[in-house]
């Protein structure tokens, strides 16, 4: 079987790619809500309000360690449904879906964070309605400005796939977030916004399978980066099974260990400009060295914070001597890392995003970084998942920061404060696809409480 | 691409580093489950744990055909058997919270408050177990003995695996195991988590509780046991769990049941 080859969407061969691809979402969207290769049926696999179909509906893994081998597995379905309606509209045998690279350099690549052309107007040249076309935010040329805050790949900076000294580039079980789910995963969604911006409807636009193409790209390049770094090798993520159908709409099982070689996901692929990536052998250096002691919790808020309005402000009680066996007991001046955890956050609806700013109180402004939002309103939900209704969790590293914020040995404050701005996201441009006019109205409102904003050092 | 493997359990093999940087959270569950297991392993060396539970020793049939009574029963290891079977099961699954709880509380705090959890978690089950104690070790005392004793332990069985693959079911586990949303810091810390241990142990009960019963009726035996806390521990390792597996398990633990029959 020929290995299929993903190509980025700005490039001669994307561009081909993104023809058929249009011809074929043409076919899926004709197809009925049961068929488990129409459009309609493959967006609901990932959300869906409706429970119609609890074996295969409303499946997707989101803030764990889940995410990036549930959502290859969903792409490869995908992929290979797409094909299918390709090969029978008489396309290339071998076709790949293409990725859009809003990561690439601007130096060498202006248009790479403007959404590709095809997928902005309503109708196409000839007058019919463009299926590519979607409930979107307000945007200009394509620009939903995307910042280089949105689409950093600081993720890739992670050496290691589970929660170490930070996030971990994946993530840990439920409900610790890998560093790549949250930027630029999250954030793409809520500044494309529309059907992108809520997990319920994210899978009707057709921009969400070359975004999540770009996500499972870079899960490639970080292993590319980090050839010795090994997957985790428990149980509970090697084995969780799951259930996908393939390109004919047969069901098959798989589990987060199937997905660690592109080449052996059902039809096989790869990606144009990363070499395939080869699980590095078990070692016994991991039972020596073991994953970094977790960091001591040195402040707390009090009660839970609502965020209203354009900006909130919470107070943090700062305790080092609390934190005993952290930095203070070996006598460092400073701590070795300094977290913000944002926990429990619940929500309803799909709020904005907010960016995070520390600062001592009555001083200068420090950011910390960006509390994202997509999928709130399914982690808060206690109904869904098992152990789920908690809330979704934030970890900001402000080590850089520790200094300004007096947290040192020799003069520690007793008190910080944490601004949450919220984001301004446009309006939206359009409440229907052009190809779907009967298609779920787009979630634009919601709500957000930050549980409590913990402080961790080590 | 792979076959069922839901009932995995999901300790890491590198779970004794996690030990040494999370000691609160591995201590209460995991010694007081060792000590269980144990015991249990111990006392039933023959397996049969509901002989330990009758004064006179194992009962027959003919001491039943001339009706038991409450004095027959040895009423201390009735109970003690209860507790052992309630710490074997239920102890490892309030882990993970132990662990949250932990990694969110002061180092100072961490022992009281995990043990305050515990104690308000095991005091749901140790309540339950007193409730059914009595009615368990008459149904596991008696109905192995019977003629259609096999048969009513595999329909037990067979109910239990049903019960797995309910949507009831499934909406109950969804619930179980909240993660605490208020902080564990503070005054009333060690009230607050002794409150959620409450909380948590209740929500656990009700998906938990009946599979438990279901497969007891069939007696008091090292093999349901150990099936129904590997189920128990897969499923709470998992955010979705496929239930499948656990009725499989469930099913042939029933035609294991029926076996005696032949």
């Amino acid at each position: 079987m020929t290995i299929r080859i993903r190509r980025n969407v700005n490039t001669t061969a994307g561009a081909t790619a993104l023809e058929w691809y249009a011809r074929a979402v043409e076919v899926m969207l004709q197809r009925g809500p049961d068929d488990p290769t129409s459009w309609t049926y493959r967006a609901a696999v990932h959300g869906t309000g409706a429970t119609t179909n609890p074996r295969f509906w409303d499946r997707c893994e989101h803030s764990s360690w889940q995410f990036l081998p549930w959502h290859r597995a969903y792409l490869a379905s995908f992929e290979a449904m797409v094909a299918e309606a390709v090969a029978g509209l008489n396309g290339p045998q071998e076709w790949a879906l293409p990725y859009w690279d809003y990561t690439a350099d601007l130096a060498t690549h202006p248009d790479a964070r403007r959404l590709p052309a095809a997928f902005r107007d309503r109708q196409t040249p000839d007058g019919r309605p463009n299926v590519l076309h979607s409930a979107r935010s307000t945007h200009s040329n394509g620009d939903f400005g995307l910042t280089d805050d949105v689409v950093s790949v600081r993720a890739l900076e992670d050496t290691s796939f589970e929660p170490s000294r930070g996030e971990g580039f994946g993530g840990g079980p439920f409900p610790a977030r890998g560093a790549i789910e949250g930027t630029p995963h999250n954030q793409i969604h809520r500044r494309i916004g529309g059907y992108m911006g809520a997990v319920d409807t994210a899978g009707l636009d057709p921009i969400f399978w070359l975004h999540h193409c770009n996500i499972d790209r870079l899960w490639e390049q970080w292993r590319a980066l980090n050839p010795h770094v090994r997957h985790p090798d428990t149980a509970e993520w090697t084995t969780a099974s799951y259930e996908m159908h393939d390109g004919f709409g047969r069901a098959f099982l798989f589990a987060a260990r199937d997905m660690l070689s592109t080449e052996e996901v059902l039809h096989g692929y790869r990606y144009d400009d990363v070499p395939v990536a080869v699980e590095p052998p078990l070692t016994m250096g991991f039972m020596v060295e073991g994953p970094t002691s977790p960091p001591d919790l040195a402040g707390t808020s009090v009660g839970s914070i609502p965020l209203e309005g354009d900006v909130t402000t919470a107070s943090v009680e700062v305790n080092l001597g609390q934190a005993g066996v952290g930095f203070v007991s070996r006598r460092r001046p400073d701590p070795e890392q300094v977290l913000l955890k944002l926990e429990n956050v619940t929500g309803w609806g799909a709020p904005n995003d907010y960016q995070v700013y520390v600062h001592v109180p009555g001083g200068e402004r420090h950011r910390a970084g960006v509390l994202t939002t997509f999928g709130i309103e399914r982690a808060s939900d206690p109904q869904r998942d098992h152990g789920g209704g908690s809330g979704l969790t934030e970890v900001l590293d402000i080590t850089h920061l520790a200094s300004v914020l007096g947290l040192t040995i020799d003069a520690p404050t007793p008190t910080f404060e944490v601004d949450f701005d919220r984001d301004a996201l446009p309006p939206l441009a359009d409440e229907r696809p052009a190809a779907m006019p009967d298609g779920p109205p787009p979630v634009t409102e919601g709500s957000v409480t930050v549980g409590r904003i913990g402080l961790y050092v080590r | 691409m792979i076959g069922e493997s839901s009932l995995a359990v999901g300790f890491s093999i590198a779970g004794p580093v996690w030990m040494r940087h999370a000691p609160a959270a591995f201590s209460f569950p995991i010694v007081s489950a060792i000590a269980a297991w144990a015991g249990l392993l111990a006392l039933g060396s023959g397996g049969d744990l509901a002989a330990l539970c009758f004064s006179e020793g194992t009962p027959t049939a003919d001491i039943i055909a001339l009706g038991l009574r409450v004095a027959d029963f040895d009423w201390f290891w009735v109970g003690i058997i209860q507790l052992l079977m309630i710490f074997a099961m239920m102890a490892p699954l309030s882990m993970t919270a132990s662990i949250t709880l932990s990694a969110r509380s002061y180092p100072a705090d961490q022992l009281p408050l995990v043990a305050a959890f515990f104690a308000g978690y095991m005091a749901i089950w140790i309540g339950f177990g007193a409730l059914v104690a009595a009615p368990l070790a008459l149904f596991g005392t008696i109905l192995p003995l019977l003629p259609a004793g096999p048969v009513i332990g595999a329909l037990g069985c067979l109910l239990a695996a049903l019960w797995h693959l309910s949507p009831l079911r499934s909406r109950l586990l969804a619930r179980a195991h909240p993660r605490l949303l208020t902080s564990p810091t503070g005054d009333r810390a060690a009230a607050k988590s002794g409150t959620w241990g409450l909380v948590s142990g209740w929500h656990c009960l009700a998906p938990c509780a009946p599979t438990m019963l279901l497969v007891s009726i069939g007696g008091h035996d090292l093999t349901a046991l150990l099936v129904t806390s590997a189920i128990l521990w897969a499923e709470r390792t998992r955010r979705r769990p496929r239930q499948i597996g656990a009725a499989i398990l469930l099913c042939a633990l029933g035609l294991l049941r029926l076996s005696a029959l032949v």
